[in-house]
């Protein structure tokens, strides 16, 4: 996020988009719901389904799957038309508005109602309201970002938050919702094939030297690769062991039919979590480790803040910090690798991540800081962006719509999108050994608008056998009227119905996102 | 604008309520209902206070403060009154905090403790003797409603309608005894948030079959392990389970909300299905062994891998759910030790 | 483990306890012997150590009364008024004229039933069997004295912060009456039996004996520091509980052996009855809690009517009540010695530290003193002498 979860209050008009906030994010969507109510500010839903948000939304546009940039660029077509871009802030801090103009000018309100499905008329008002807004601020989630052009929908939002020059101010910006509580720390601390902690390219001869001195070792300068492209080269037989900690890649990646013979294919795979997950199966070594309940430590969240994580308890049986465990087995390879404890990592790691220099534990004590934090008498950046774009100038780049890879057909009638629902949690781990989140959504579902369904001659809780080109699953299905017709949406957290055996494995060429939100499928009865 | 409270002049905004005023210079007001994240409710009464010129005593939380008022909030006549709405809630108060989860961070008892000490035990005040009444069904399967307990103080009624937005609940005002109750059970979210503002023990938790006394049980301050918002929340633990999950309001980024999976989403840590030993495939069954066994063989078959393979052959997925130092040596073991940039986790997924 | 004592020449090593009739507890005596003569002892403690001034960090004030029944368990009472005392002194609470006698009562018949057990096991220890039985008739009355008020004859908890759990009742005072009435001439039962039985004397004349300066430097007190020749006495040099108010001698030995601790118990004995007669006589009308509500419980027949003094009464014992900051050592004469409490209050409803001075333990420290040059089975009279209790001791 480039601002805060907080200053979202100064905001005159938010634009949510690919974000079921209510429910993915509870917390934050009752922020948004008690602002649009108590305080009136005027939130601009664009999402397929007729989501819980849109009850509190002063606008709500109903876009098919993967027509965000389509409806973005008309959104934009709108604001040059009628001049509510601000002049001065384009003029002195982007660049590239030129070449960016004359590929919106054929986004009218017209031709993007053909290909989003939402009337010109919303589009106009939708711009005017953000455009006309003194503040306003974008939030976009998934939705945005797992298709196959994911980049190219964030670069649009961000020509669209640039246009306007909500950036840099409170209550402004361009704000995706993590998703899970530590991707944020995940990814800031190097958990990725291209980048050391702190986002410093391996690639960079300086930087890879500043870590080979840090740690003692000759490093590769070769970037890794990606999780989808892990299974791939697991089953050409390039990739022979995984080492999986924490994760569930079973039920959370895409393609998993794909993925399970890779997983078979594989020499060796150890699995270092906190339950024995469907992954489990296929490991030569599976190893006990501590919940977060049971380890001190830090998380980022959403919005930069690092956050202490504290031992309330003690591990069960014999399971042991995953730190513990890696320096173990670092040790038995060779590597003298040993910590007293989290703290000790920490000092570590933030001499060699900039962002985090200036986070002690000690800082952290009560309230986290938002990095970047350099030193350690810096107060935190609630906000980046401030006063000059941190790349020197915005840049706008002009982007062209695109139809999602996978489109239906005759056989595959229906669009699926997939993602969580409020009761649980990603592969369902935690949350389905919980009894209110079971209570409520206790097995894995299909929402289906009630026409469709009447269509098919389903009634509510009938079995139905879902299929795509890759795989098929068996679940309920619920009638819902949230639900457009011709799309269906289910969620991932179920071992029973595997989801993720129906989604396809193309990629986003930049990001390596799986387009999770378009899957053509066809509804039939078992 | 100047206001005297007690004696003492106070230069204060327009605007601000006299209880706003009192909170802010330190100045001790008695409250049940009042919660400073939504309007004021004025159900209990126990705020009143003094003020010059005016007959009857005023509640502190809903008057504004006017140029040049006399407060006073300590005279007999308040006290006697604050005493007299106490008493009023407890004669319907059944007589069962042995048995109640509230009680020791019950703000009935509280109250009781600080106001009851001028004269010594009242012997007006008498509550319902113990009815063994069941708890009724509530909106949610997370919460226990005992109505009989209930102070009508409206909290969680207003909490639900005003703060959460989901007017859940309303108060049912027929029969002799009012009650809460969950009118539009199906719009609940189980946020739990009624559950946090209660100030008796009407609203408990249900999930953890084990209850902790205050007095027995630590809380540590923590983050949630769910979304990224990264709610900060306190794990309240008695004999190393997790019982229950409460929230400091004045901590961003949360600043004391929860939802469902914050507030009662943690029966899986202590849930029978944790992995407790190491594990290792042989014969194609799974063994429980020692770290020492567990921890050699897999730094074994990844010695073997990387010298007959080279290190690219190893891959390795950091998460999302474990913490910042986690990953750090995740990602250090895997370049450092392995030798490979193949690292990567389920940020995109 | 290795032993503090290593074995040269012709020395001997044994162990005395920890399992040993003689040792009064889990005491355990490391001896080096040369024939019969003991060249040197260590005692060993902590094998009853509990962590009772730790758990007293952990517990409310309240709780922590029940703790200290269980330091010198052969006179509870005392232990209770001790650390009462301490807390009262804490926080400024003024307990009632009525309470502060029947605490005398109660303090000197756990003095009266302590020494009773001293002299019954002590002459068994050293060969004397008859005496148990006496001693143990009388101790069994009061006893059920205690019984009578508290409900528990050995761990009464009955001294309470704030005055007395509950107030006494006739019948106690009737059965009490009898008591002082006869228990004199009992007294002369025992000194019969025991004061010129030459056997007693040959194990205790000249036996074990600590000097009037070595019983000062060592910082022993009670009856073993008196034995010694000291006539000092908490009650009389620190009064509490209004024990200026009471007629009584402090009997004191000249030798310091186990003859002379015999005696000044035996004394003491008569003293104790002496105050309580005159308690008995002058117990004012009046209540036994001092009157402060946030502290002290409201009655228990309320409790279960009432649902402010069920809140009052449910806060109290979860520790609601706050003491100020400060510190205090506040300590009595206990019927070994001296007991005394050192209580840092940080302003919180559980102390921050909770120190125990036992008399026990620091009496104990000079049995080396002196044993060592003296016969192996003297040890045993004068461990026997010292009247230690291990409840106290390892705390």
């Amino acid at each position: 996020m480039t601002n805060s979860l907080a200053d979202i209050e100064e905001a005159e008009v938010i634009l949510v988009i690919g974000s079921n906030t209510t429910e993915n994010h509870p917390v934050f969507g009752m922020k948004l719901r008690r602002l649009a109510r108590r305080k009136g500010t005027r939130i601009i839903v664009a999402d397929p389904r007729k989501i819980d948000l849109t009850e509190d939304a002063f606008l709500y546009l109903p876009i098919k799957p993967g027509t965000d940039i389509a409806l973005i660029n008309g959104m934009m077509n709108v604001i040059l038309r009628e001049g509510l871009h601000d002049e001065d802030f384009i003029a002195e801090h982007t660049e590239g508005f030129d070449e960016f103009r004359k590929v919106v000018e054929k986004y009218t309100p017209e031709y993007v109602a053909e290909i989003t499905g939402v009337s010109s008329s919303d589009i106009e008002k939708a711009a005017r309201l953000y455009g006309s807004a003194q503040r306003a601020s974008i939030i976009y989630c998934m939705g945005i970002t797992q298709h196959t052009k994911g980049t190219n929908n964030v670069k649009s939002l961000a020509n669209l938050a640039l246009l306007c020059g909500n950036i840099g101010k409170p209550g402004t910006g361009i704000n995706p919702l993590r998703g899970q509580n530590n991707v944020q720390g995940a990814c800031d601390m190097g958990g990725l094939p291209a980048t050391y902690p702190g986002y410093q390219q391996v690639a960079n001869d300086e930087i890879r030297k500043k870590f080979e001195d840090a740690w003692g070792v000759k490093l590769s300068g070769k970037v890794g690769l990606t999780v989808v492209e892990m299974g791939d080269a697991a089953l050409s037989g390039d990739v022979k062991a995984f080492y999986v900690m924490g994760e569930n890649p079973i039920l959370s990646d895409p393609n998993l039919h794909h993925l399970e013979e890779a997983l078979q294919k594989l020499e060796f795979l150890v699995v270092q979590d906190i339950f024995f997950t469907d992954t489990c199966k296929y490991a030569h070594a599976v190893l006990p480790a501590a919940a977060y309940a049971e380890k001190d430590g830090t998380f980022t969240n959403t919005e930069r803040r690092v956050q202490r994580v504290r031992r309330a308890l003690n591990p069960p049986g014999e399971a042991r910090d995953d730190w513990w465990i890696l320096c173990e087995v670092a040790r038995r390879m060779g590597y003298e690798m040993s910590y007293k404890n989290s703290e000790e990592i920490f000092e570590e790691l933030r001499k060699l991540t900039p962002q985090y220099a200036g986070i002690t534990y000690k800082r952290i004590e009560t309230v986290g800081i938002q990095w970047p934090c350099p030193t350690e008498d810096h107060p935190g950046t609630p906000i980046l962006h401030v006063g000059k774009i941190a790349r020197g100038k915005g840049l706008f780049t002009p982007i062209e719509y695109k139809p999602p890879v996978e489109q239906p057909d005759e056989e595959y009638t229906f669009i699926l999108t997939t993602g969580r629902n409020y009761y649980h949690y990603h592969t369902g781990t935690m949350t389905r050994q919980c009894m209110v989140c079971n209570f409520y959504v206790p097995e894995p579902y299909l929402e289906m608008n009630p026409d469709d369904a009447r269509e098919l001659g389903l009634n509510d809780g009938d079995a139905v056998k879902v299929c795509s080109r890759r795989g098929e699953i068996e679940l309920k299905v619920k009638l819902s009227s949230r639900m457009k017709r011709g799309e269906v949406f289910s969620t991932f957290h179920f071992s029973e119905a595997r989801v993720n055996l129906l989604t396809g494995s193309e990629l986003d060429p930049i990001s390596k996102i799986p387009e999770f939100k378009v899957t053509a499928v066809k509804v039939v009865k078992p | 604008m100047l206001v005297k409270i007690n004696g003492q002049e106070y230069e204060v905004d327009q605007g601000t309520t006299i209880l706003q005023i009192a909170r802010e210079k330190g100045i001790y007001i008695p409250t049940l209902c009042y919660l400073e994240r939504v309007s004021p409710i004025g159900s209990c009464g126990l705020c009143v206070v003094e003020v010059e010129g005016q007959d009857e005593l005023v509640q502190a939380c809903n008057t504004y403060v006017e140029d040049g008022m006399v407060i006073n909030t300590d005279t007999p006549s308040v006290k006697a009154a604050r005493k007299a709405a106490l008493e009023k809630i407890l004669e319907k108060h059944p007589l069962d905090c042995p048995v109640c989860d509230k009680a020791g961070e019950c703000k009935l008892q509280d109250l009781v403790y600080e106001l009851g000490y001028e004269e010594r035990i009242s012997h007006k005040v008498v509550g319902i003797p113990l009815l063994k009444e069941p708890p009724v069904s509530y909106s949610t399967p997370g919460i226990k409603y005992y109505p009989s307990r209930c102070v009508l103080c409206q909290r969680c009624v207003t909490i639900c309608s005003e703060y959460v937005g989901r007017e859940v609940l309303v108060v049912n005002e027929e029969g002799d005894k009012p009650r809460i109750e969950p009118l539009y059970a199906d719009r609940c979210i189980s946020c739990g948030e009624c559950l946090a503002v209660c100030p008796v023990g009407a609203l408990t938790e249900n999930v953890s079959p084990l209850k902790v006394r205050p007095w027995q049980k630590k809380v540590s301050r923590t983050v949630c392990p769910y979304c990224g918002v990264g709610c900060v929340l306190e794990l309240n633990v008695g004999d190393n389970r997790v019982v229950k999950v409460t929230v400091d309001e004045s901590i961003p980024p949360n600043y004391g909300t929860l939802c469902v999976k914050g507030r009662f989403g943690f029966e899986f840590i202590n849930s029978e299905k944790r992995l407790k030993r190491p594990l290792i495939r042989k014969n194609d069954e799974f063994q429980e062994v020692s770290w020492d066994e567990a921890l050699d063989f897999v730094a074994e078959k990844l010695t073997a891998i990387k010298e007959s393979a080279g290190p690219d052959a190893i891959a390795g997925l950091a998460s999302a759910k474990c913490t910042n130092e986690d990953n750090y040596v995740f990602q250090k073991f895997m370049r450092a030790v392995i030798g490979t940039n193949n690292v990567d986790h389920c940020a995109r997924l | 483990m290795t032993l503090p004592l290593k074995k040269e020449r012709d020395e001997m090593i044994l162990n005395m306890g920890p399992q040993h009739p003689a040792t009064h507890g889990v005491l355990r005596l490391l001896l080096e012997l040369e024939g019969e003569v003991v060249k040197k002892v260590v005692p060993i403690i902590g094998y009853l150590h509990r962590g009772i001034e730790k758990l007293g960090e952990e517990r409310t004030y309240i709780q922590n009364l029940v703790l200290t029944d269980r330091l010198d368990y052969t006179a509870a009472m005392s232990n209770n008024l001790s650390y009462a005392l301490a807390v009262e002194r804490l926080c400024g609470i003024e307990v009632p004229e009525r309470a502060r006698v029947i605490r005398v009562i109660m303090a000197e018949l756990a003095r009266i039933a302590a020494h009773l057990l001293w002299i019954g096991t002590y002459a068994l220890d050293i060969g004397a069997i008859t005496p148990f039985f006496y001693c143990f008739r009388e101790r069994e009355k009061i006893m059920d004295m205690f019984e009578m008020v508290s409900g528990q004859r050995l761990t009464p908890s009955y001294i309470c912060i704030g005055g007395v759990r509950k107030d006494i009742t006739p019948t106690f005072l009737e059965a009490l009456r009898n008591f002082t009435d006869t228990f004199e001439s009992y007294i002369l039962d025992y000194e019969g039996l025991l004061s010129k039985n030459p056997i007693w004397l040959a194990r205790t004349r000249d036996v074990a004996v600590l000097s009037k300066e070595d019983a000062i430097n060592w910082g022993t007190t009670g009856p073993v520091l008196r034995a010694s020749g000291v006539q000092f006495d908490f009650r009389r040099a620190t009064p509490y509980c209004g024990y200026e108010n009471y007629e009584f001698e402090i009997p004191y030995g000249t030798r310091g052996d186990c003859y002379d601790r015999y005696r000044v118990r035996m004394e003491e004995l008569r003293q104790s009855n002496r105050i309580l007669k005159q308690a008995l006589n002058n117990l004012p009308d009046g209540p036994v809690l001092a009157d402060v509500p946030y502290i002290v419980m409201p009655d228990k027949s309320q409790v279960l009517t009432d649902i402010e003094a069920l809140i009052k009464h449910f806060k109290i014992a979860s520790g609601a009540f706050q003491i100020p900051k400060g510190e205090v050592y506040s300590s009595i004469e206990n019927p070994k010695g001296e007991l005394g409490f050192y209580i840092v209050s940080d302003g919180s409803s559980r102390p921050y530290r909770m120190r125990i001075k036992s008399s026990c333990f620091v009496n104990l420290s000079a049995l080396p003193f002196m044993v060592e040059g003296q016969m192996v089975a003297d040890v045993v009279a004068a461990v026997g002498s010292i009247d230690i209790v291990l409840g106290e001791v390892d705390r």
